[in-house]
């Protein structure tokens, strides 16, 4: 009877600690430092990007320029100098991380969310729907994807509005491929032929046997593509047709600190310094995901 | 010869249609009657078409691969007339299935008892907390111990056969007419299997449904069945009771395979007899009998025209000029 009880203790214990698949993933990641690091870096900049409205005021520190204050090296009063206009670089560089942050999130997730629609039906369904999708994705991932934005942009008018769209038509191909393969990999595992078997509904199996199976690496490419959609975001305003200056976007302001480079360099490192650094997180988080996601570190 | 028929499958074939226009019979002409409340057993090879006369019976087969001819009756209902939407309405409630591999046949990312618990909301107008409530019952019938416990298990956490338990509780909660059991042992070591096909035997009595059972092994038939189909390259070649085949096999395939089984009273030094070649491809079929290249028997006879499945008396039907001729 005392053994019978501690079998029944140890698998109560090992339940406790591995019954969250979530949970399991997380204890993983935490034990990355690099990626660790990365996760609180960004979130200390969606914290500030939020905050910024609270702390700074954007109308008489940066706007309400001062033509005594310009181009000022980094000192104590301007932590990151004032560009041409007087206006200071750090605000700015704080307020650009609502434009980079924000684009690349909504792009990243509205694409995700049309790349599993349409890579997930062909996957499952296939035959000539799968093959006519598929071609339609192929051919617009033949057009180079900066021309493609460009071209976009052009048509739709500059700003926010034009280029979030630019960025998930250019993005939403290449999404639904890579959704494909993942469902296609699930869609003939014997539990998904398991649960037709019960009687489930296409939408039952998708929603409840397919996807969640598939998340993990679908979450690790969003995140990877939220690094691309920032820097495809920061170039198309540096060739101005994203973000119209004056709005402090990080890639407007390099485009700005473009010819004075040589005598004023520090106007261009510190946005630069902000797009790597918040693409870096995006990628490493990303990377941390995919090790913690192996099923071999469970 | 009173039993009631639960199932009776005519003349069922299954093609693949070819790129060019061709196409390859997987499955040539099956008659398969499955008694209520009885065991049949469908043996053969690998490669014999046996699961994919399984899951013709589910209408489970993965396109391109169709039911060209044949009818399945279940009951009143002809299956292979009924539209997709019907079909769903079948599987599961009426028919439903274990497959081989139980390590694979549960959703990872959702708990058994979630699982086994959806199988019946799928079907039936019942609360959440009864449908629990028949789970836990449905565990324990199966024999897993402390059922509460296990319900929220994931699948990664339980035994194979743990885990065959489940996928069985999944298929018989819903107390189905017949369940398709697709090779449940194979991949479970022989102690478990054991176990399993005494659960089967058990939960059969207690419930009262038909079994057909998929397999290789014809130990499990011995264990299991009441009547043997011999299946050979897409076709039954003998059909009888289980004591009858075991004491009377007239197939030479049956034969065969009686003769490789190994024994434990068996000469020590004799060698395992094996069934010469390989089955036949179902692109490149002999014209005549299938089984002639490997057959000790064959005349000239076998290689040029088939043999037609015949009566020897009991119900015992046998595909093999031997038997016609006299």
């Amino acid at each position: 009877m005392t053994k019978r009880r501690k079998q029944r203790q140890d698998t109560l214990a090992q339940m406790a600690g591995k019954t969250n698949p979530v949970l399991q993933v997380w204890k993983n990641f935490r034990r990355n430092p690099v990626a660790l690091t990365a996760l609180l870096i960004l979130l200390a900049m969606v914290v500030v990007a939020v905050a910024s409205g609270f702390v700074f005021d954007y109308n008489t520190q940066v706007v309400g320029l001062n033509p005594a204050d310009r181009l000022q090296s980094p000192n104590s009063a301007h932590w990151f100098g004032t560009d041409a206009f007087g206006r200071d670089v750090f605000i700015r560089v704080i307020y650009g991380a609502r434009y980079s942050l924000f684009i690349g999130i909504v792009t990243s997730a509205v694409s995700m969310l049309l790349g599993i629609i349409i890579g997930a039906s062909c996957a499952y369904f296939g035959g000539i729907y799968d093959i006519v999708m598929m071609r339609v994705m192929d051919s617009i991932v033949c057009i180079p994807s900066m021309l493609l934005m460009l071209a976009l942009v052009a048509v739709l008018g500059k700003g926010m509005n034009g280029i979030i769209i630019a960025l998930i038509a250019t993005s939403v191909p290449g999404f639904s491929r890579i959704v494909r393969s993942i469902v296609l990999n699930v869609v003939h595992q014997e539990y998904v032929e398991a649960a037709v078997a019960c009687g489930t509904s296409h939408r039952e199996i998708i929603v409840r046997h397919i996807l969640p199976n598939c998340f993990g690496p679908i979450l690790v490419d969003v995140l990877m593509s939220v690094a691309g959609c920032i820097m495809a975001a920061s170039s198309l305003s540096y060739l101005g047709m994203g973000i119209q200056v004056p709005a402090p976007e990080w890639g407007a302001m390099l485009s700005d600190a473009t010819p004075l480079l040589r005598a004023y360099p520090y106007l261009a490192i510190f946005p630069g310094i902000a797009i790597v650094l918040t693409s870096l997180c995006f990628n490493l988080i990303g990377d941390g995901l995919t090790d913690a996601l192996d099923p071999k570190n469970r | 010869m009173s039993e009631e028929i639960l199932m009776k499958v005519t003349g069922l074939k299954v093609v693949l249609p070819e790129k060019e226009g061709g196409e390859t019979v997987i499955v040539d002409g099956v008659n398969l009657d499955i008694p209520r409340g009885k065991t049949v057993g469908l043996v053969g090879e690998s490669g014999c078409g046996k699961s994919m006369t399984a899951r013709s019976l589910m209408r489970l087969l993965d396109t391109p691969i169709y039911i060209k001819e044949g009818a399945i009756e279940f009951g009143e209902t002809n299956l292979t007339a009924l539209t997709e939407k019907e079909m769903r309405r079948i599987r599961g409630q009426k028919i439903s299935m274990i497959f081989q591999e139980p390590m694979t046949a549960l959703n990872p990312s959702i708990t058994v008892g979630k699982q086994v618990r959806e199988a019946i909301l799928l079907h039936q107008k019942v609360s959440k907390k009864e449908a629990k409530d028949r789970v836990i019952k449905m565990f324990r019938d199966v024999g897993i111990p402390d059922p509460e416990l296990r319900y929220k298990a994931y699948p990664h956490q339980l035994s194979g056969g743990l885990r065959q338990r489940i996928c069985i509780a999944m298929a018989m909660v819903l107390e189905p007419e017949l369940l398709i059991a697709d090779e449940p042992t194979t991949a479970l070591d022989v102690t478990v299997e054991a176990q399993i096909l005494a659960l089967m035997k058990q939960l059969q009595s207690s419930h009262g449904m038909s079994i057909l059972m998929i397999t290789h092994n014809l130990g499990v038939v011995a264990d299991i069945c009441d009547e043997v189909n011999v299946m050979y390259a897409g076709e039954i070649v003998e059909h009888a009771q289980k004591t009858e085949l075991f004491h009377n096999p007239r197939h030479p395939y049956t034969l065969g395979l009686m003769k490789a089984i190994p024994r434990v009273r068996g000469k020590m030094d004799e060698e395992l007899y094996t069934i010469q070649g390989t089955v036949p491809s179902f692109s490149d079929m002999p014209k005549g009998c299938r089984f002639c290249e490997r057959c000790s028997f064959a005349e000239e006879r076998c290689k040029a025209e088939h043999p037609p499945l015949v009566d020897i008396g009991n119900g015992h039907l046998v595909r093999c000029f031997r038997e016609v001729s006299e």
